[in-house]
């Protein structure tokens, strides 16, 4: 019983210090590594195996303080997150042993390094984080520091791609989850998991945040059907392969699933679809196993059948498979990273992963076959080992056929594995005449997990209702008393126990891959083709606008002339919507007869206006136009507006002039629009003209509220000491437009003459 | 402190340089210290607007509506914060990173007229100053963007002049609109009279506001300008502009929308959706088909500006502190990627996809430069793209708007692709041809320098997200409740 040694009262923060020290850790792990070569890896094991032993002592407890918006950093050490820490931190200690053996100095390895400390660190605050949304910034974490691993050969394409595809898989999956968090925040009221209670069976969105959670968590611990990343992720080296993807970062959505359970297990959907979920997995990794006969696609395939049976575990309420769901978590972490620290040592050894290809091994490499042994034991559940006692519970779970065909689908997977990786690779005739024993960091690992798959079987009845208990607990929402004991006598479920070991080890022995396409791998296809075509295929959803596919470049002026009718059209219905939005409009503008001269000006301006538009030659056109611009001026100037007709006729004359001498040097003036594009054209203008009078009209039709300009013209003379109001509105009442437009013209001038200077291409 | 100073200052730095034009090299260190000051000023009248509410200056002493005034509340203040935080580190980038010939051309005297012009826009409480502020960025952005005279710079600046001024006229009607109807152009008086002004000329007067401001906010679908231009002229002119402009136009819709929507033009937040909501997909779908550095960036921006205009058009006080928050961090996130994509284009000699390759192998610094910003637009977390994603969903969630909401996660997974491809094309691939120079030259050292400083800044907007979205929130409350700012500006008197 090791009750006594965890009250035995650390300060507090504990958990706090695990994960500064260990980020703190992941900045300084490149130039560890840098310095001490491969064999830093040995000293940064320091931080794990001191992280174990705060795990074993340090009491339960939670710290929490606010970050932002009502996330807390909540931090809270349960059953649950201590069994999972220490699992963390005791497999990450003795994997970064193995990895000081396994590595050759090579560039990048100091970079691999802080990222492999970096993903220990947030596994760690995944587990421990009480808060919803924290933990979700440790789950991407994870994946962050998952995709540099698996992409740490980064020239080979096929690294970079399963790389993406791990990353963007479980990303999608954990946006749905936060989703999911969110809309269980708006049932319960807290992100916090120790506050949330459970969710009333007749919550209206129970089921919705349910299903976005699942998604999360079937993504990350590669569920039927988004195992297929799972696979791929073996091109990261074996540490990374037997850490990440064996042991701990894919069990993350199976320990989210036993976090969530007291709060979503009375959803009434949580059963039927875990259950579900969990058996077309297990089912599915066992069909795909009889495809493969590389070492780490095999492991990759039963850790998936594992985390499928694990899921469809925690279905059920009963309690003997939640006693199952605990001995199987711990003794898959144990075997499965032994097991893939043995492939490691023996594609070291003999430079294949060919499971077919090993054979007569175990006098050459005595301790890696002792390690391989004890934990394929394990695996097949033989007596005397964890394996066999969370099998037993399984087995145990009353009710339904379905459990049992699960159970034997993971344990007949599981045993293939084992034999073939732990066992046959050390009996038989030797083929390989030159491997060798790994060096000791390589054999450790393996060996520390098997001596301890037993040893912490044969006295789990010591230590099993301190630590197993104290998990029940956390997964029951309230203290439970298990029994537990390492043999349960003579039954029938022992018998069918047996069966199940015999059988997979006899599955690993005598069967051959039936080939080498795999069937159900076309989801794996399907991504990449996925991947590749939708560069293409957002190519045509986006071309229509405009110059954004064109990938030359915006040279194309027809382009622009496309998107300013757009504009323009935007701009007319925009307008028009305005001002039907409110009923008809009453246009009261009362009509005055215009006198000789005004209507000579308007028939000139307009009959000139469309002349323009007729107009065979740029001359002419412009000098056209500067007709209709004088015709305007002119009209100003019979309403009494001297300024204002002045300052036209300058900007008219001005535009004129310098229009005139740039169409001196461009070339034949041509017509490059179709007949329909000039109908568009003018339909548009002749739009946008109509909706500009009506509007003109309606603001006419009553006087403006307040009357700024009239106050202004009284405060010139007495305050302004002007007499003429425009002048004191733009250097006084104003002034500081009149700076901005002064501005305006400066840049523009340096604009000017820069465009006109300034060739950067007649310099190159 | 007079609120008038952050537009005064670049404005007097730009007219020193003036009078040194034939001294450009003195310009850079003048730009420099100018731009530090430039934080301090704005630092202080930040202060002051969190301390103890909207600054309000009046110009010349005419009380409004007579005359203008300038109004700097947080959410003015602290936009021209963040624009002054990007001044300097262009400023600082510039000291080595743009050509003597650009140089000789006023390149900084121009950059320091668009500060004075992106601040004015931020402070100004005066419909017709906010024309003439927009005015003074277009024309200094369109003399950045020609400023060289390449081919394809041309193409680009033809573009973006063109729609800009458009939108400019569509402005212009507006503002033209707004004084024949109701007489005023003071925002506080029009917030006053616009609901008691004929509804339809108010409809037309938000209309038209909406499409000019949209125009410069690059959204869905009047944003065609910005992918045709930001990848031409040089990466410090693309990355000051990918920083400020199109924030200016979501600062102006966030203005008018809070000022004027809710009672002259309640149908705004509903057609906002609509374009947030495309904007969100068009921009990130255009962002995957591209396969050039800068074009991939430009595109990201559209989407961005989607996810802001969610949150305004939710207008809930968490939505809009998530727009607030979104764009503040945005504005950093976003000008470090294009200082990077700079740096990268160096490096490989060209911003093709195809042809970069091999800076993770080659430059592990720069690479984790990266990694900041592009994670942080992808919304990982604990980076500041994150929360602002987080708040901006947890709002839509709320107020129920699940179209919005799933369109915005999808667009998060899909931003994410499009960083992994940078990543995975300019980074981890390695290099077509293997380069013989040294990547680091001293220049390019000193353009990192505010690369790394920005990156921290963005990791700091992700620790710190706490006390930064409270003031996000304190913004939100500003906003909503526009009675506060009319009563500043006007005082008691109508």
């Amino acid at each position: 019983m090791l009750g006594p040694l965890w009250r035995s009262g650390l300060p507090d923060g504990g958990m706090l210090a695990v994960l500064g020290v260990g980020f703190l850790l992941s900045v300084l792990a490149p130039f560890v590594v840098r310095a001490a070569g491969p064999k830093g890896f040995a000293w940064l094991a320091a931080y794990p195996a001191g992280v174990f032993a705060w795990g074993l002592a340090a009491p339960s407890e939670v710290t929490a303080f606010p970050w932002a918006a009502g996330v807390e950093v909540a931090l809270r050490l349960d059953g649950l997150s201590r069994l999972f820490v220490l699992l963390v931190s005791g497999l990450g200690a003795l994997i970064l042993v193995y990895a000081s053996g396994y590595f050759k100095p090579r560039p990048n390895l100091g970079r691999f390094a802080g990222a492999f400390i970096g993903f220990m660190a947030s596994m760690l605050g995944l587990v421990l984080a009480d808060d919803a949304i924290l933990l979700f910034v440790f789950w991407e974490l994870t994946s962050v520091t998952s995709y540099l691993l698996i992409g740490f050969d980064h020239e080979s394409p096929s690294a970079r791609a399963s790389a993406q595809q791990a990353f963007l898989v479980t990303a999608a999956g954990g946006l749905a989850m936060l989703a999911g968090f969110v809309v269980l925040h708006s049932e319960t009221g807290t992100f916090r998991f120790s506050e949330m209670g459970f969710v009333v069976p007749e919550a209206l969105m129970g089921a919705p945040a349910l299903l976005l959670i699942v998604a999360g968590c079937a993504t990350k611990s590669a569920q039927f059907p988004f195992h297929f990343w799972l696979p791929n992720a073996m091109a990261a080296p074996t540490p990374v392969s037997a850490f990440l993807h064996s042991a701990t970062m894919v069990k993350a959505g199976v320990y989210l699933l036993a976090r969530l359970k007291p709060t979503m297990e009375s959803v009434t959907l949580w059963s039927p679809l875990l259950m579900g979920l969990g058996a077309a997995t297990a089912l599915v990794a066992l069909a795909l196993l009889a495809y493969h006969h590389d070492a780490k696609k095999l492991l990759a395939y039963t850790t998936m059948g594992a985390l499928g049976a694990l899921v469809f575990l925690l279905g059920q309420p009963d309690r003997y498979a939640l006693q199952a769901f605990v001995a199987l978590v711990t003794a898959h972490a144990l075997y499965k990273g032994a097991l893939f620290l043995t492939a490691g040592s023996l594609d070291k050894a003999t430079g294949t992963r060919d499971v077919f290809a090993w054979s007569g091994l175990g006098r050459a490499m005595p301790w890696t076959a002792f390690g391989g042994a004890l934990a394929a034991g394990s695996a097949l559940g033989l007596v005397g080992t964890l394996g066999f006692i969370g099998k037993e519970y399984a087995l145990k779970v009353g009710g339904a056929p379905a459990g049992w065909i699960v159970t034997a689908a993971f344990a007949l997977g599981a045993g293939l594995v084992a034999s073939r990786v732990g066992i046959l690779p050390f009996v038989g005739g030797r083929r390989e005449a030159k491997a060798i024993e790994v060096p000791w960091a390589m054999w450790l690992g393996p060996v520390v997990l098997g001596v301890a798959g037993i040893g912490l079987a044969l006295s789990v009845g010591l230590w099993g209702a301190g630590l197993f208990d104290e998990v029940g607990a956390s997964l029951r929402g309230r203290p439970v008393d298990w029994t537990w004991k390492p043999f349960f006598g003579f039954d029938r479920v022992f018998a069918a126990s047996l069966l199940l070991a015999g059988l997979g080890f006899w599955l690993g022995w005598r069967i051959r891959p039936l080939g080498s396409t795999p069937p159900t791998m076309g989801l794996d296809r399907s991504w990449h083709r996925a991947v590749a075509a939708l560069p293409g295929w957002a190519a045509k959803a986006t071309s229509w606008l405009a110059p954004v596919g064109s990938v030359t470049g915006a040279a194309a002026g027809g382009r622009l002339r496309d998107g300013l009718a757009g504009l323009f059209s935007v701009v007319t219905v925009v307008v028009a919507t305005g001002l039907a939005s409110s009923g008809p409009i009453r246009f009261a503008v009362p009509f005055v007869w215009p006198g000789v001269f005004e209507a000579m000006l308007v028939v000139l301006a307009g009959a000139t206006a469309v002349a323009v538009v007729f107009a065979p030659r740029r001359v002419s056109a412009i000098c056209m136009l500067g007709i209709v611009g004088t015709g305007v001026a002119l009209i100003f100037l019979t309403h009494g507006a001297p300024d204002l007709a002045l300052t036209q006729l300058l900007a008219e004359l001005l535009v004129i002039v310098i229009a005139v001498l740039v169409f001196y040097r461009l070339p034949k003036f041509r017509s490059l629009s179709s007949g329909w594009v000039r109908v568009r054209d003018a339909t548009i203008a002749l739009g946008f003209g109509t909706v500009m009078a009506l509007l003109l009209l309606a603001v006419q039709s009553s006087p403006p509220q307040a009357d700024v300009a009239a106050g202004l013209a009284a405060r010139s003379v007495p305050e302004a000491y002007g007499r003429n109001v425009v002048n004191t509105i733009l250097v006084d009442f104003r002034a500081l437009d009149t700076l901005g437009e002064a501005t305006v013209l400066v840049v523009a001038a340096i604009g000017v003459l820069a465009l006109m200077r300034l060739r950067m291409e007649d310099a190159a | 402190m007079s609120a008038l100073w952050p537009v005064l200052w670049p404005l007097l730095t730009a007219t020193v340089m003036g009078l040194l034009w034939r001294h450009p090299v003195w310009h850079r260190w003048i730009g420099v210290g100018a731009c530090f000051a430039h934080v301090f000023i704005a630092v202080h009248l930040m202060g002051e607007a969190n301390g103890r509410g909207p600054v309000v200056t009046t110009l010349g002493g005419w009380k409004p509506p007579f005359g203008i005034v300038f109004v700097a509340d947080r959410l003015g203040a602290a936009m021209v914060l963040v624009t002054a935080v990007i001044g300097f580190a262009i400023a600082l980038s510039s000291v080595r990173g743009i050509d003597a010939r650009r140089e000789a051309f006023g390149y900084h005297p121009l950059v320091q007229t668009l500060l004075g012009g992106v601040c004015g826009a931020f402070l100004t409480g005066d419909f017709f100053n906010l024309y003439v502020w927009f005015e003074v960025m277009l024309v200094s952005s369109f003399v950045l963007l020609a400023l060289g005279g390449e081919r394809r710079q041309m193409a680009g600046a033809l573009h973006y002049v063109s729609y800009n001024l458009v939108a400019s006229a569509t402005f212009l009607i507006g503002m033209g609109t707004l004084y024949g109807s109701i007489g005023t152009l003071n925002m506080a008086d029009v917030a006053q009279r616009l609901p008691q002004a004929n509804p339809a000329v108010a409809a037309v007067v938000v209309g038209l506001l909406t499409v000019a401001f949209g125009v410069k906010a690059a959204v869905f679908p009047l944003f065609t300008w910005l992918p045709a231009s930001y990848h031409t002229p040089p990466t410090l002119v693309s990355a000051l502009f990918a920083g400020l402009l199109t924030k200016v136009g979501v600062y102006a819709l966030i203005r008018t929308t809070t000022l004027l929507g809710p009672d002259s033009a309640p149908w705004l937040p509903g057609v906002l959706v609509v374009v947030a909501v495309l904007s969100m997909g068009f921009g990130v779908l255009g962002a995957v088909a591209q396969d050039d550095f800068r074009r991939v960036l430009s595109l990201h921006i559209v989407s961005q500006i989607g996810y802001m205009l969610f949150g305004l058009a939710l207008m809930t006080p968490l939505a809009l502190a998530g727009a607030v928050y979104y764009v503040l961090h945005h504005i950093l996130v976003k000008t470090n990627l294009f200082l990077i994509g700079g740096l990268a284009k160096r490096m490989c000699g060209t911003e093709r996809l195809a042809g970069m390759g091999g800076l993770y192998r080659r430059s592990p610094g720069l690479s984790l430069l990266f990694l900041v910003p592009a994670l942080s637009l992808a919304g990982l977390p604990p980076l500041s793209g994150f929360w602002a994603k987080l708040f901006v969903v947890r709002a839509g969630i709320e107020a129920d708007a699940w179209a919005g909401v799933a369109v915005a996660l999808a667009c998060g997974l899909l931003t994410l692709f499009s960083m992994l491809k940078l990543w995975n094309e300019a980074f981890w691939k390695p290099a077509p041809q293997e380069p013989t120079e040294p990547l680091w030259t001293a220049r390019r050292k000193w353009m990192a320098v505010p690369v790394a400083l920005l990156a921290i800044g963005t990791v700091g907007f992700g620790l710190f997200a706490g006390p930064l979205f409270a003031f996000s929130e304190r913004v939100a409350e500003e906003l909503l409740r526009p009675e506060t700012y009319v009563q500043a500006v006007l005082g008691g008197s109508k």
